[in-house]
């Protein structure tokens, strides 16, 4: 299996900085992306991987979410993780959070966030993404020895 | 006094059995459709509701298509269901509410004539929710959209009908969605159940609601009850129109019991969880608590492996990527010798991989890794054994090894020869014939 990668979708190095110590420690690969168009190209070869995207709930663009449905489409086996950049009044996180599942995120997280909450969260991500990609070995289907033809 | 009649006539009072009148009085919304689609009547609580005249209104046709005239048609138009003569419930955002609150929940009741046909719909609103305060942040309306595209991709169709247990299921299923029934998909790791219970949500009365899925194994548990029942949770809402639950017994038994409890309430969602053992084995084990078991599985479902539906694999392969042609017979009996421990999971890996090697080429078993190539070899070969060589072939076989082996002992003394092997000379120079053993071997022909 291929070392699992978290890509960061955001537009300055923020989130990216938090989680490097937690990369280097598990060695993961970090990759940052500023462009929208380079981000879906990131899951073309298939290890375990986590997608961060970072959003303003005031200001989604239309290609951000069509982003996100398409990903989730294609590569079911992502997990994305939308992170919210500015605080949301708590009336409106309900309908957020539950929209942004809706469309394939796998998590949704707001501020004020602590390295500690993204950290605890991606862990449990990766371990759990990294398990499903660790399916037990097969058994053969005959087994010789009692066939009789073990020589 | 005196110029009233000795016995005044009553009043006329409505007869009870009188359905307008019933309708009249009631502070429900109320409204019949006809099979045509077109309103046949509306109780005043509609006209109220609606803030339009059924007078106005009468005949005009109820689509969910037809937007254009008004949002209340669309509102208002019966899910397909109905026409089949189920009875439906749809929960769909108030006209002018864009996505809600507040939201109508429209229940149907078809009317069936004779031979099954349907002579029209009686239908009903209650209003959820109430108008969000002006200013208030609207979801953007791609997400309407999107989520509506993404729906198309989870039906039942998934999993199939190529048997009778698939068909079962279905049927199940299909019955689990019409009546919002919590339910637990049992399965391994991989088998789609999450796939399946967007299907489930798709097709039941729910389905203008959210679809919310929520993995509980590998996550601190303070995460998930933040992301429910912390600040701006999703339990404070009214969103959540299903709750996919993934392995709850990996929760606290403190959590799983303010889950049972969200789910149970009249405001909570629609539960479907999904869990590798049955929910009585987790009960019992202690794992789950037993309201999951009591008010939360009215119906279980045991999703089969793919190694139990290998019959449909092409279908699979084309549903996770389709290939430049189809996969023929060859590579299909390869892939069906393998016994998937990782089910679609793995099959997907697989087959991106295959593709990624073929390069645009169809794809031959050898692009397929070597455990999926191995264990086609291992079964092909048990598959055609050796024939039996039979008992007088291995005696005769054994007997030629021991006169050969007692001549070469011997130098070629068949005296010696016949003492060693326990028998006499004659008999010994009768098998030498009739085996036709030559001594010594350069000497053969």
């Amino acid at each position: 299996m291929k070392a699992p990668q978290i890509v960061v979708l955001a537009p300055d190095d923020w989130l990216g900085n938090q989680l490097r110590e937690l990369v280097n420690d598990h060695r993961w690969l970090l990759r940052e992306v500023r462009q929208l168009g380079a981000f879906a190209g990131q899951f073309e070869d298939r290890r375990p991987s986590l997608a961060i995207v970072q959003f303003d709930w005031r200001d989604v663009c239309a290609e951000l979410a069509e982003m996100i449905v398409l990903l989730a489409q294609e590569h079911p086996e992502v997990a994305i993780i939308a992170v919210g950049d500015t605080k949301i009044p708590e009336e409106h996180a309900p309908d957020w959070t539950a929209a942004l599942l809706d469309l394939g995120c796998r998590w949704v997280l707001y501020p004020p966030l602590t390295r500690a909450v993204l950290e605890d969260a991606l862990s449990g991500w990766m371990t759990a993404l990294t398990d499903r990609m660790r399916w037990p070995v097969a058994e053969p289907a005959i087994d010789l020895a009692a066939g009789g033809y073990e020589e | 006094m005196a110029n009233e009649p000795a016995n005044p006539e009553p009043s006329p009072k409505p007869r009870a059995s009188n359905w307008r009148t019933l309708f009249r009085r009631s502070q429900t919304a109320i409204f019949v459709l006809n099979g045509q689609r077109r309103l046949r009547y509306a109780n005043p609580a509609w006209e109220t509701l609606t803030g339009m005249s059924f007078a106005k209104l009468r005949g005009t046709r109820f689509s969910a298509t037809r937007t254009s005239a008004s949002p209340l048609w669309a509102t208002l138009a019966p899910p397909p269901e109905v026409w089949r003569g189920e009875s439906g419930r749809v929960r769909r955002p108030a006209p002018g509410a864009e996505h809600g609150p507040p939201w109508w929940d429209v229940s149907y009741l078809p009317l069936r004539g004779r031979g099954d046909r349907i002579l029209g719909a009686i239908g009903s609103i209650a209003v959820i929710g109430r108008m969000p305060p002006r200013g208030a942040a609207k979801l953007p309306a791609i997400f309407e959209t999107l989520r509506h595209q993404r729906a198309r991709d989870f039906t039942f169709d998934l999993l199939g009908d190529s048997t009778p247990v698939l068909r079962r299921l279905q049927s199940q299923l299909r019955w689990a969605a019409d009546h919002r029934a919590p339910t637990w998909l049992i399965g391994e790791a991989g088998t789609g159940k999450e796939s399946l219970a967007r299907a489930l949500h798709g097709a039941g009365p729910g389905r203008d609601a959210r679809f919310v899925a929520v993995e509980c194994a590998d996550l601190q548990p303070y995460l998930i009850e933040g992301l429910l029942f912390g600040k701006g949770g999703l339990a404070t809402g009214r969103s959540a129109g299903t709750l996919h639950l993934k392995n709850p017994a990996q929760l606290p038994r403190d959590l799983q019991t303010r889950i049972a409890a969200w789910c149970a309430s009249p405001a909570g969602p629609h539960l479907i969880a999904g869990s590798p053992v049955p929910v009585a084995e987790s009960v019992a084990s202690g794992a789950l608590v037993p309201a999951f078991q009591t008010d939360l599985a009215t119906l279980e479902v045991r999703i089969p492996p793919l190694r139990e539906r290998l019959a449909e694999l092409p279908r699979f392969l084309a549903r996770i990527a389709p290939a430049p042609t189809a996969p023929d017979e060859n590579l299909l009996r390869v892939l069906r010798a393998y016994s998937w421990p990782g089910n679609f999971h793995e099959l997907a890996s697989v087959w991106h991989d295959a593709l990624r090697r073929a390069a645009g080429a169809p794809v031959q078993p050898a692009h397929l890794p070597r455990f999926v190539r191995e264990c086609f070899l291992i079964e092909s070969s048990a598959a055609t054994p050796r024939p039996s060589p039979g008992l007088d072939a291995v005696l005769e076989s054994v007997e030629r090894r021991m006169i050969l082996r007692a001549l070469d002992e011997t130098k070629g003394h068949q005296t010696d020869s016949a003492a060693k092997l326990g028998i006499f000379r004659t008999r010994l120079a009768r098998r030498i014939e009739a085996l036709g053993i030559v001594w010594p071997p350069e000497a053969a022909p």
